[in-house]
């Protein structure tokens, strides 16, 4: 118990106040916007760009705060673009979403530095060939284009970016990821960043041609593609999440066998053979492993797998460069009710290094260095959990009304959502 | 690990140094022990602590209770250096997780203190450029406020809100989640 106040408190200089700010807890934001409201200057210390800065360097690793995803009923979910979108707080984060912050057709596609990457398309983007009839577009999904929206928001500030459509898309034929402006951004260190722009990439499969587009916030355009022309099965790259390391992203290609790999440095895009013991998997889980190589993790027969190859490693054909990493016996760690032959991975977060795990209409994660579990998500009424992506951010209040010398603030929005 | 006993008989061979609070109060301490502040290291290194440091920002009550922190710190660190040769075993590091427990608890009980005197060994521990102190006391005061809502902090450190009600009504409508 603290001796009541005997006397009046003295008054701190900024500086000071700026260092208990500093020490607030990042999983729990809601204090931080608490503290902007204690007074003018309270207000102006915590918007300040400076603070968000030594803040992000003083805490070093951001905190999950939580995950997006997309629930709907059974089957429909499994159709590509259905679910209504939502964000589930991690177990001790107090960032929450107003409800009608997000728009519930939105689906994520990646994370990075506080902002979210989301997909959107209506029915009535889908090409003419396709809406003729409903029943032949389910046939031939493969022949199917849409126009997807690609929308980047940050549910801290508020700040909306809808970008100009890169082109008709092949409805299973594209993925995106999230990029910072800065090259070489070590996202294990979240401080080292720009955190100004930001880069969104598009991979697109199409006609034996895999194509890459680069979006950058400061040109506000898209880059001119590049391409590669792309022999055998035809390339279905699934909506799963991309993985990041230093110098390039990965996505998983649809039929398991091969990663695309997109050099940032270069601006090249190859293909990486997955091992074989993955081939009949559909749901295996791309990581950044902590040594900058690439990883996977897949579930079989109620045991997780991880695999990895290091960076450097030789040898795009088959098994060459994989090695199996980790084998974890998930009915040790998981209640009997969740392991089913639906038992997945459906996605990885490097940072805090956890394993999403989901079966039918439940979700956990697994910390990979202490084994522990927590459960996520449990759905008694028949609807399924699809398009996880983990919100892993500083989440620092930046309200509008920052003095003018502060920098560009101002254009950052007021208001939440759309 | 230095025991209570040798620690004695070291600061006894060891360099003292006169501290002056700002009421005029002189305290004798050892060179390991005001070496904990960067600003006193700086002065000993620049030669210019004869005649004792004036250190004009800080009353003797708070003085004594930085200083009652330093010595204690200070040990710890003699502490740390010895535990970082060549020992290694168990029960090497049963002592040493000891001593960091009883350090621990030390920084609890120094923390028991009323808000003015918790502002007053932030203000000092800034001005003298105590690490550890800054961040023990900063970290008190940010646990302190966890959960609170803005009155009560203001209440808490006598803080005056002086956001107008319009804008104290828009950071709410904007962050609404963070109230509930």
């Amino acid at each position: 118990m603290m001796a009541p106040p005997s006397r009046r408190v003295p008054e701190l200089m900024d500086e000071l106040v700026e260092d208990i700010l500093l020490r607030f807890p990042p999983v729990d934001p809601a204090s931080l916007f608490r503290a902007s409201l204690v007074s003018k200057r309270w207000r102006r210390l915590v918007s300040s760009p400076g603070f968000h800065r030594r803040f992000r360097e003083f805490h070093r690793t951001p905190p999950m705060l939580g995950f997006f995803c997309n629930i709907g009923r059974v089957p429909e979910i499994y159709r590509c673009g259905s679910g209504d979108l939502r964000f589930m707080p991690a177990a001790e984060s107090s960032f929450r979403l107003l409800p009608h912050a997000a728009i519930p057709s939105w689906h994520a596609l990646d994370a990075l530095h506080g902002r979210v990457l989301f997909y959107d398309f209506d029915d009535d983007s889908v090409t003419s060939q396709a809406v003729r009839s409903r029943k032949r577009k389910r046939k031939t999904s493969q022949a199917v284009e849409v126009e997807v929206e690609l929308i980047v928001w940050n549910p801290a500030t508020g700040e909306v970016c809808r970008l100009p459509v890169v082109r008709p898309l092949h409805m299973f034929g594209w993925n995106a990821a999230l990029l910072c402006a800065a090259a070489r951004c070590d996202d294990h260190v979240d401080a080292c960043c720009s955190y100004d722009a930001f880069r969104v990439i598009v991979v697109a499969a199409f006609k034996g041609l895999t194509s890459a587009y680069v979006y950058s916030s400061e040109q506000g355009a898209w880059s001119e593609p590049i391409s590669v022309q792309h022999l055998g099965v035809a390339v279905r790259l699934t909506n799963g999440l991309s993985a990041r390391t230093r110098d390039a992203l990965y996505f998983l290609n649809g039929s398991s066998t091969e990663i695309l790999e997109y050099d940032m440095g270069k601006h090249e895009v190859s293909f990486i053979n997955l091992p074989s013991v993955c081939k009949d998997n559909q749901f295996i889980s791309l990581m950044a492993m902590e040594d900058g190589g690439l990883g996977f993790a897949m579930v079989e027969r109620s045991k997780l797998y991880t695999w990895s190859k290091p960076k450097g490693a030789g040898g795009v054909d088959g098994d060459a460069g994989w090695a199996r990493r980790r084998v974890i016996e998930l009915s040790k760690l998981l209640p009997a009710s969740a392991l089913s032959l639906a038992t997945r991975v459906v996605a990885f977060a490097h940072v805090p290094n956890v394993c999403f795990i989901a079966t039918y209409s439940k979700l956990f994660t697994i910390c990979m260095r202490s084994g522990q579990v927590s459960k996520l998500y449990d759905d008694s009424m028949d609807r399924d959990i699809r398009d996880i992506v983990p919100y892993i951010s500083f989440c620092i209040p930046a309200l509008g009304a920052v003095p003018a010398d502060e920098g560009p603030r101002s254009r950052v929005s007021s208001t939440w959502g759309a | 690990m230095a025991s209570a006993g040798s620690g004695d008989e070291k600061a006894a061979a060891a360099a003292m140094i006169t501290l002056i609070s700002s009421d005029n109060e002189k305290f004798e301490v050892t060179e390991a022990t005001a070496t904990l502040s960067q600003t006193i290291r700086h002065m000993i290194e620049d030669g210019c602590t004869d005649g004792g440091v004036p250190l004009p920002n800080v009353t003797s009550k708070i003085l004594a209770r930085v200083i009652e922190y330093c010595k204690k710190h200070a040990t710890a660190a003699a502490g740390e250096e010895g535990s970082s040769s060549s020992f290694s075993d168990a029960a090497f590091l049963e002592v040493d997780r000891a001593f960091l427990e009883e350090l621990e608890e030390f920084d609890d009980a120094f923390l028991e203190v009323d808000r003015a005197t918790l502002f007053d060994l932030i203000l000092a521990a800034n001005y003298l450029d105590i690490k550890g102190l800054l961040n023990l006391t900063c970290q008190k005061v940010a646990d302190s406020v966890k959960g609170k809502t803005p009155e009560q902090i203001r209440e808490m450190y006598n803080i005056v809100n002086d956001l107008t009600p319009e804008e104290e009504a828009e950071i709410r409508r904007e962050t609404q989640w963070a109230f509930e």
